[in-house]
């Protein structure tokens, strides 16, 4: 960041150097991330809710448990440059409860600069984690004890309404939906998620040297 | 940032920092490469420091980052559904290297290009990934703020506008200006050169920059009295919370406004009752006669539509919510070690809608089916398998398929929608419903299922 390190040559006013005043910098930086602290701050309480929008990199997923109102899910295709195609199930929740929610992402950098993880964790207090319109692509998902109510299996997945205004898959795409899903033990790992609104009571956000994912 | 640039009387001095004499010097001599390569470097070096460089550079960083976490550059499939977060994240960060651009293409303007960055570096905090999992969000804080900060040499006005303000020495002058509280950093750093305060009309623009961060700093301080009143009556999605959300667009961009709290409404979703009514579905010709969802046992084997094909029972009402009712037409087909089934009868054929036309497919309906050892395989070319080794569908379970095979009582059977082993298996539909059918190595084709509730223990998809 050394940006002026030495004066101007001699006669070159027009092209002359300016220079970060500090006073004026703290003047909004210090307000800045005041704000930002206390944004921080609101979303751990829970209060403030975050929008996430993750795509193109493979992550994980585990929670505790899911609660969910209004589920379906439908196999899609994952397009990647230069790989194949990968074959995801794409499940889609109305709105969850989520305890004890974990997602990694663990990225291999070039140049022998080390794998790193960087991992967020939220909801593994008294007050669980909430998400509406949860769209997440999932190509592994597993889960120890699944309860759905009210559950059609083998439905076009182009008629799927148990979400409403969610994207529905191609007709004739093999689909399931359900009124309510009780997930435990739920790990996945996902291509692409997306939710509107995620609250992230308690959350932490950590990066460590190393591949430590969820799960 | 050791910027040790040198006031308007010294800069002018030949022999201040060293090098640049020597380097003229040799450039006199001209020709080589080396040389072209000083040119360019002592080129962009001016341009450089002729305008908020590093701050733009961490706007562009940061919106890049901002940008590419939802942009769905990999897989191409996804863009459909990338999102709240992902839109307001790809805006953000394209705006943000925007400014970046603006810096440093227009410097006269830094001041609203910085501030309109600082505030979308922060809106991007609630409105996608966390800000980028902050990394976004703290670069394009510093940068904004980097670019406020910046301001250009002025050798024409400079003396004039210092000259009343202080006469001292310029090695004095930057200790004496800190009359505000600032930070070490601001103490530390020798001014001397640089009038302290901008001119007059940068002074209003100053100002008005710094008007929106402070009601955005008191909007917050007064957003974080709500939640805890609301976390002590422990209801954190009553009603509180659409207040505390209208006071929020106050301070975030407008666009985070039509964001929805999270409520734990439940979103429409199919009904719950399934009725013993007949309940013609829309799209079935000749549905009228067939309760096929039927909770008890005797009203199903009544209306066991003896000989007639072609009445065929409607789809299970739990689906009349779906005007446009389909069965998936991918291939399927659902294999399982063993399985036990209660209240299990054969209904007779069905003609379903499809989304390659009407299928008529066999259907079958049970009170309770435990599937061990399942496995459900959808698709073609790539396949989703779905793996359990327990599975039990309860209440009002309905089954449509064009193929049934297995095991009954270790006799291989296979129920084809013409095969005569249907009829029979229709015919004695009052006895297996009255005794638990008991199956091994089953195999259905093209399953549709619908059942008030499921339970599946050690749930694989891959």
């Amino acid at each position: 960041m050394s940006s002026d390190i030495s004066p101007p040559p001699a006669g070159r006013h027009a092209a002359a150097p300016g220079k970060v005043r500090w006073r004026r910098f703290a003047l909004i930086f210090v307000p800045a991330v005041a704000v930002t602290g206390l944004l921080l701050g609101l979303t751990a309480e829970g209060a403030l809710a975050s929008s996430f929008s993750i795509s193109g990199q493979q992550f994980q997923v585990s929670a505790d448990s899911l609660s969910g109102t209004g589920f379906q899910q439908f196999g899609t295709i994952d397009e990647e440059v230069g790989n194949k195609p990968v074959a995801v199930a794409q499940s889609e929740i109305g709105s969850a409860k989520i305890k004890n929610l974990c997602q990694s992402v663990v990225a291999d950098f070039p140049l022998g600069l080390g794998t790193y993880t960087l991992r967020i964790s939220a909801g593994s207090g008294s007050t669980p984690v909430s998400a509406s319109s949860l769209i997440i692509d999932a190509n592994q998902l597993s889960g120890s004890n699944v309860t759905f109510s009210n559950i059609n299996i083998g439905q076009d997945a182009s008629t799927l309404n148990a979400v409403p205004g969610a994207p529905d898959g191609a007709p004739g795409t093999f689909g399931q939906q359900a009124s309510d899903i009780e997930i435990s033990g739920l790990q996945q790992t996902a291509y692409s998620t997306s939710a509107g609104t995620f609250t992230l009571p308690g959350f932490s956000l950590s990066l460590s040297a190393g591949a430590k994912p969820c799960f | 940032m050791t910027d040790r640039t040198q006031g308007p009387g010294s800069a002018g001095g030949p022999d201040s920092a060293g090098s640049p004499p020597a380097e003229s010097g040799r450039h006199a001599h001209g020709g080589s490469w080396q040389q072209d390569i000083v040119a360019v470097w002592r080129a962009f070096r001016r341009w450089r420091r002729a305008r908020p460089f590093w701050a733009g550079a961490f706007l562009l960083v940061a919106g890049a980052e901002l940008l590419l976490i939802p942009l769905p550059i990999h897989a191409m499939g996804l863009i459909l559904h990338i999102g709240t977060g992902g839109v307001l994240g790809i805006l953000i960060g394209a705006v943000l290297m925007l400014c970046a651009l603006l810096l440093w293409f227009s410097p006269a303007q830094r001041a609203f290009y910085s501030v309109v960055a600082v505030l979308l570096a922060i809106a991007a905090l609630v409105a996608s990934n966390l800000g980028g999992f902050l990394i976004g969000t703290l670069l394009g804080v510093l940068g904004g703020s980097l670019g406020f900060g910046w301001t250009p040499h002025q050798p024409g006005s400079q003396p004039a506008r210092r000259w009343p303000r202080r006469p001292a020495p310029a090695d004095n002058a930057a200790p004496a200006d800190n009359a505000a509280p600032a930070d070490d950093g601001a103490a530390a750093e020798p001014d001397a050169g640089l009038s302290l305060l901008p001119g007059r009309g940068d002074g209003t623009a100053l100002r008005a920059a710094i008007l929106p961060l402070l009601l955005a700093a008191a909007a917050a301080l007064q957003l974080t009295h709500a939640p805890v009143a609301s976390t002590q009556s422990a209801q954190q999605a009553g009603s509180a919370q659409p207040a505390q959300q209208a006071s929020g667009c106050i301070i975030y961009i407008p666009i985070i406004c039509p964001k929805p709290t999270p409520s734990p409404t439940p979103t429409g979703s199919p009904s719950p009752t399934p009725t013993g009514n007949p309940s013609p579905t829309d799209g079935s010709p000749t549905g009228s006669a067939a309760p096929s969802g039927s909770p008890t046992p005797t009203t199903g084997s009544s209306t066991g539509l003896p000989g007639s094909p072609g009445a065929s029972p409607t789809p299970s009402p739990r689906s009349g919510a779906a005007p446009a009712f389909a069965i998936a037409t991918a291939p399927s087909s659902l294999t399982a070690s063993s399985a036990v089934i209660k209240g299990f009868a054969y209904d007779g054929l069905a003609t379903v809608p499809t989304a390659a036309g009407r299928v008529r497919m066999m259907q079958f309906s049970m009170s309770v089916i435990t599937l061990s050892g399942m496995q459900l395989v959808a698709g073609s070319g790539t396949v989703l398998t779905t793996r359990a080794p327990s599975v039990t569908l309860s209440g009002n379970v309905t089954l449509y398929t064009t193929r049934l095979s297995g095991k009954l009582l270790g006799i291989p059977i296979t129920l084809t929608p013409g095969s005569p082993l249907a009829a029979i298996l229709k015919a004695i539909a009052p006895l297996t419903k009255a005794i638990p059918v008991p199956m091994t190595d089953v195999a259905v084709s093209q399953p549709y299922t619908s059942a008030n509730g499921m339970r599946i223990s050690g749930l694989q998809i891959s």
